[in-house]
């Protein structure tokens, strides 16, 4: 039974609202924007750039992860928590890569996109062998900032928690 | 450079993403299915025209225990590429063993004379004959694509172990806005690698 999309309330966060019924795949250029952006923001990631990476938000970004009991709450916020991540990861010698593939993307307006992908994690020590580490999938509202993409709420769930 | 002002850093500290057109990234993205199928596949001769005639292959890999052999760490022109190649699918067809290469989070930029810079993660997956598949392998690369002949080919890469200790997580695949030449690596590994890692 199809159900008639109520409209969105205004002040819902980000990211919680269904996609709008009449939301359509986005075009090919913006499509493949947007897996450059990913591309992008998880090499930063990996290679333990957490500032760089926290660009990839907006300014009032949130990052949702259902192993965490609150959202991260702004951009600073955001990149000084991934610091913190990524110092410890360093200090233990190991190697992350977060590979995000199956991307899905709706337009739900001209400058806003919603997104669902998976991501996997492989994991290397140093001097040791490479396994995969994490599954997860992922749901991002993306919107056009100055020209680029960034995300306005992201919500990561890792499979199996 | 006219007009300059839309392309301004919106966040101080860092620079502007440029995004290369949808069409040429998905030209990439097939050069990079295309060619790691024929490395799987072990049709060598049409991976070797992958690769400019003077193009040059770069490996960071560990030293030591695990990657022992007798490799050099860079290979200079086309033959020399293809024979080390030869070898690690000849070793690999003895040892019944299946390698499946994996490229994504691939980022595209211009670079100077309309060549292109790439970098990526890619991840090997082996299956011994009758047996479980497996990650052996995760590597970053850093390519140089030129356009010759109507196709795009590798004119420089350099290819990073994760295990290397240089690949470590400071370690950088985005740094393009001070490399302006293909440029490799200084050396910093005894020049020791196994065979059968050759391609990696």
């Amino acid at each position: 039974m199809t159900q008639a999309a109520p409209a969105p309330a205004t002040q819902a966060v980000p990211g919680t609202q269904a996609v709008p019924a009449t939301a359509a795949p986005v075009d090919a250029q913006t499509y493949a924007e947007i897996v450059q952006f990913y591309s992008h923001h998880m090499q930063l990631l990996d290679n333990a750039e957490a500032e760089e990476w926290a660009d990839g938000f907006t300014e009032d970004g949130v990052f949702a992860q259902n192993v965490k009991p609150e959202p991260t709450r702004g951009r600073d916020t955001i990149a000084a928590s991934m610091r913190r991540g990524v110092d410890r990861l360093k200090n233990r010698n190991v190697v992350r890569r977060h590979w995000l593939s199956m991307v899905v993307a709706d337009q739900v307006d001209p400058g806003t996109v919603r997104t669902r992908y998976y991501a996997v994690v492989f994991e290397t020590p140093v001097g040791g062998k490479a396994s995969v580490y994490l599954s997860t999938t992922g749901a991002d509202t993306l919107v056009r900032e100055d020209g680029r993409w960034r995300i306005k709420y992201r919500e990561i769930n890792h499979d199996g928690a | 450079m006219p007009d300059g002002g839309t392309r301004a850093a919106p966040y101080a500290g860092t620079a502007p993403v440029p995004y290369v057109d949808g069409a040429l990234y998905g030209d990439i993205e097939r050069f990079y299915a295309r060619q790691v199928q024929l490395l799987g596949e072990g049709d060598l001769d049409r991976w070797a025209a992958t690769f400019t005639e003077d193009a040059v292959f770069a490996q960071e890999a560990q030293a030591g225990r695990v990657w022992t052999g007798n490799a050099p760490s860079e290979r200079r022109g086309r033959a020399a590429i293809v024979a080390a190649a030869r070898g690690a699918v000849a070793a690999r067809r003895e040892a019944a063993a299946v390698r499946r290469y994996l490229i994504g989070m691939l980022r595209v930029e211009p670079a100077a004379g309309g060549s292109l810079r790439t970098t990526y993660r890619a991840v090997l997956l082996q299956t011994p004959k009758g047996g479980v598949p497996e990650v052996y392998l995760s590597t970053t690369g850093r390519d140089v694509l030129v356009r010759q002949d109507g196709a795009w080919r590798v004119r420089h890469r350099v290819n990073s172990h994760d295990n290397a200790p240089a690949a470590g997580p400071g370690a950088t695949t985005a740094t393009s806005a001070t490399r302006t030449t293909p440029t490799t690596r200084t050396t910093r590994t005894t020049p020791t690698f196994r065979k059968d890692d050759d391609d990696g």
